[in-house]
């Protein structure tokens, strides 16, 4: 450790929040206002949008003072003389109210950043090819092997690859990677962790150029690779936010219908999902079985006198829903293909649950069973946990 | 005041009338302005800072007679030399200042042609303001007592409440009734007796463009003091407060606004009782259930970031999130994008935000450029959804429950938090 940190640390420290994704900076400093022309305009790895805004108490607006009713609120509140309506606007705050054109306010520049991904993939690919000039691609990622001397690396993007091998654990200790990462405080945690897990924060990218991807790689070449499988469990880095996102908007997406649909969350228990299975039909069994439940719920009905549904009730609605039960090479009957479908969603909300450590959501099997005897002998019946409603 | 403004143009050859200004429309710049006219120099740069804009120009110019096409200049100083008449486009612009544009609209569209609208009307569809109340003013100087009253009716919260124990047809329709001041006033009297402490006293009724009546009333609330601007001595007084009564057509509901809600609550009693002639007659909160399922479905709505942007949360509190630790969690940001997707990580790594309507205290969707406050309090065994309405004009109110209402299923009222005969922590 150095006395003294060198220059680029310096310019590293004020390069990475300007780097955030959705990073609002009120009053940009002149070292930040030029850097953020450069990596705006010459760079383009982020967009910039300026705006102003003006502070409900303000010591340089004494008129602000006489009137705030809370002269200690800190609230800052978003004005554009361009496009804010003509009507008084509302601290957050404390609730006072404002007439920034009525009664002219003092008003200060904000800087809000957005960054963008793809600029940052070229980055990444200018520096790994000036330092070798045939380096190669891997698949659609932004990921590129490379030779350093006599050795092969690999860099890549991680923020762009996301869900592919090359952020895994069991990759990082058998090859070579460098992960270069922009979203810095998402992936806080692999930095400084495992040997084998090297970061480089663009922001160190964007200050140190090639000479610094190049010290980088360097070291990577003269590592030991591939590393032993380590004595503890793997290290598990936490989620990450884009990944989650995406799914849960995936999810949602699917959810989407004309006007609200109560009970289409159903095959979610405590925030897990719960029937992950590709096969529509299995969603539309629980979702059938939610539907029927809903409609008891309107009625008033309570959990002692909800509906069962028998196994050919079912095989009748699934007809509707989705269409026709196939044969199977078994020669199984459309009941007993459902009895086969309902252990199967049993057992993937089991494991769901258990893989998100939530055991406790659920005491019992997702889809409860029980059996009749009527005048044909016994019947074996259906309906959703009684639990979830 | 009985009469209906309409066509009874001010005689702008005479000084303008004290009473009005300053008693009316609580205009103190009419001393000022009166009295600015002393430096004409001044008077004139008066003019030039207060009457500014094409529209408001014109009505200048067809007040002076000007039929040629002048520059803004030469008409301020034609005004300027005709004292009387600035006097009284200046206080009306003194008056245009810290007003909101929905009362406006308001008048405007009971008041004016479509003829006079189409020309003070921007791209936009929003009035000149100036230009909008000197043709009220011109038109009828009442208007502005309607716009005065309106501009405060706007910029308050108000709680809705609906008619019960009313048995029987009122004696007379609820709508003629209410329309009779000196019905209405007696009324106001009525509440006072039975308020001894409290100064209430009727101001006016503002008719309503839907047909329905605004009743204001004013309360003198606490000894105050102020000091006269010219020789500083102490003027003791009350500071006065305007209630606020909006009734539908039939009396059978109200939105109240003034505070202590119980004491405007009284005076909607006793208009009831007067119309229903029955003594069992009085108001009682608005509350309109609303489904869990319904809320939630709403909420995803709002957080879903593919959704076509015409409501996106951008804040929740929760007392007890889904982290380890169950801490009370604020999630707050003026981008919704950004908001929505923090609220998305936590739920895909953590839990639901929103699956235990109880624990969310409020959340603040941004629809029609406006940061809505809700909440889902359930006082006794429904669930309601309210919204905090301070500041937000009427208007804008209306528009946004007809937006939840359609899309959502959901009847939001202003939240009711001051409604009498709540038991404490209600709401909470």
């Amino acid at each position: 450790m150095k006395a003294r940190p060198a220059p680029a640390e310096d310019e590293a420290r004020i390069v990475a929040p300007l780097l955030d994704d959705g990073r609002v900076i009120d009053w940009p400093r002149p070292e930040q206002e030029s850097w953020l022309a450069r990596l705006e305009g010459d760079l383009g790895l982020v967009s910039v949008r300026r705006t102003t805004f003006f502070l409900c108490v303000d010591p340089r607006d004494p008129e602000s003072q006489v009137h705030a009713p809370d002269p200690d609120c800190r609230g800052r509140i978003p004005f554009d003389r361009d496009s804010a309506p003509s009507d008084p606007l509302r601290c957050d705050a404390c609730g006072h109210e404002h007439w920034p054109r009525e009664r002219p306010r003092t008003l200060y520049p904000r800087v809000i950043v957005s960054a963008r991904l793809a600029s940052a993939a070229a980055l990444v690919e200018r520096g790994v090819r000036a330092i070798d000039r045939r380096a190669r691609p891997l698949g659609d990622a932004p990921a590129w092997r490379l030779a350093l001397g006599r050795k092969e690396t690999i860099a890549c993007l991680l923020d762009g690859c996301l869900g592919t091998e090359f952020e895994t654990d069991e990759f990082c200790r058998a090859h070579p990677v460098l992960h270069v990462v922009a979203a810095r405080r998402l992936h806080a945690d692999r930095m400084g962790g495992a040997p084998w897990i090297r970061a480089l924060p663009l922001a160190e990218l964007v200050v140190e150029g090639v000479e610094g991807l190049r010290r980088r790689l360097g070291e990577l070449a003269g590592a030991a690779y591939p590393y032993a499988a380590a004595a503890g469990p793997a290290r598990v880095h936490l989620p990450v936010r884009p990944e989650h996102a995406a799914a849960l908007a995936a999810v949602r997406a699917a959810e989407r219908a004309p006007g609200p649909a109560p009970w289409d969350e159903q095959y979610r228990v405590a925030g897990v999902a719960v029937v992950t299975s590709a096969q529509p039909r299995l969603i539309a069994i629980v979702r059938h079985l939610a539907a029927v439940r809903a409609e008891e719920v309107r009625r008033g009905r309570g959990a002692a006198d909800y509906r069962w549904l028998s196994a050919l009730d079912i095989a009748v609605a699934l007809d509707d829903l989705v269409g026709p039960l196939r044969r199977g090479a078994d020669n199984a009957t459309n009941e007993e293909t459902v009895d086969r479908y309902i252990r199967t969603v049993n057992r993937d909300a089991h494991d769901a649950l258990a893989a998100a450590g939530r055991e406790d959501a659920l005491d019992g099997p997702l889809i409860e069973s029980r059996t009749e005897r009527d005048e044909e002998g016994t019947v074996r019946q259906y309906a959703l946990s009684p639990r979830l409603a | 005041m009985g009469r209906t403004p309409g066509s009874r143009r001010p005689d702008i050859t005479r000084e303008p009338d004290a009473e009005f200004w300053r008693e009316d429309l609580r205009m103190g710049q009419y001393d000022d302005v009166r009295s600015a006219r002393v430096d004409p120099a001044a008077f004139r740069k008066r003019l030039a800072q207060r009457i500014t804009g094409a529209a408001a120009m014109k009505v200048v110019a067809s007040e002076l007679g000007v039929r040629k096409p002048v520059s803004h200049k030469d008409l301020l100083d034609a005004l300027a030399e005709e004292a009387t008449l600035a006097t009284h486009l200046l206080l009306v612009a003194e008056f245009a200042q810290f007003k909101r544009d929905a009362p406006i609209a308001d008048v405007v569209d009971l008041a004016l042609p479509e003829a006079v609208r189409a020309g003070i009307r921007s791209e936009a569809g929003r009035y000149d303001r100036l230009a909008a109340l000197l043709h009220l003013y011109l038109d009828d100087r009442d208007w502005l007592r309607y716009v005065f009253g309106l501009n405060e009716w706007h910029r308050k919260g108000s709680v809705p409440m609906v008619l019960a124990g009313q048995s029987g047809a009122p004696f007379r329709p609820f709508a003629e009734f209410v329309r009779d001041p000196a019905e209405v006033e007696h009324a106001v009297w009525e509440a006072r007796k039975r308020h001894p402490a409290r100064r209430l006293t009727f101001e006016q009724v503002i008719p309503r463009d839907d047909g329905r009546f605004l009743l204001v009333a004013r309360h003198e609330v606490r000894r105050d003091h102020l000091r006269r601007p010219d020789d500083g001595r102490l003027e003791h007084g009350y500071r006065e407060d305007l209630l606020f009564l909006h009734f539908a057509v039939d009396g059978t509901a109200v939105d109240l606004v003034g505070e202590p809600t119980a004491l405007v609550a009284a005076v909607a009693d006793e208009v009831a009782r007067a119309c229903f002639r029955s003594r069992d007659c009085r108001y009682v909160p608005d509350r309109q259930r609303a489904t869990d399922e319904a809320i939630q479905a709403f909420l995803r709505a709002a957080t879903d970031p593919e959704d076509p942007r015409r409501v996106a949360l951008v804040e929740v509190m929760v007392t007890s999130s889904p982290l380890p630790g169950h801490s009370r969690l604020l999630l707050t940001g003026e981008e919704p994008a950004a908001v929505i997707a923090d609220v998305l990580h936590i739920e895909g790594t953590y839990g639901s935000l929103f699956e235990d309507l109880d624990a969310v205290e409020w959340v603040k969707v941004l629809h029609a450029g406006n940061r809505w406050r809700l909440t889902f309090p359930r006082p006794g065994d429904a669930r309601l959804v309210q919204y905090m309405d301070g500041g937000v004009d009427k208007r804008k109110c209306r528009q946004f429950e007809a937006y939840l209402n359609e899309h959502f299923g959901l009847v939001a009222r202003p939240s009711d938090k001051a409604a009498p005969g709540l038991p404490a922590g209600a709401t909470a």
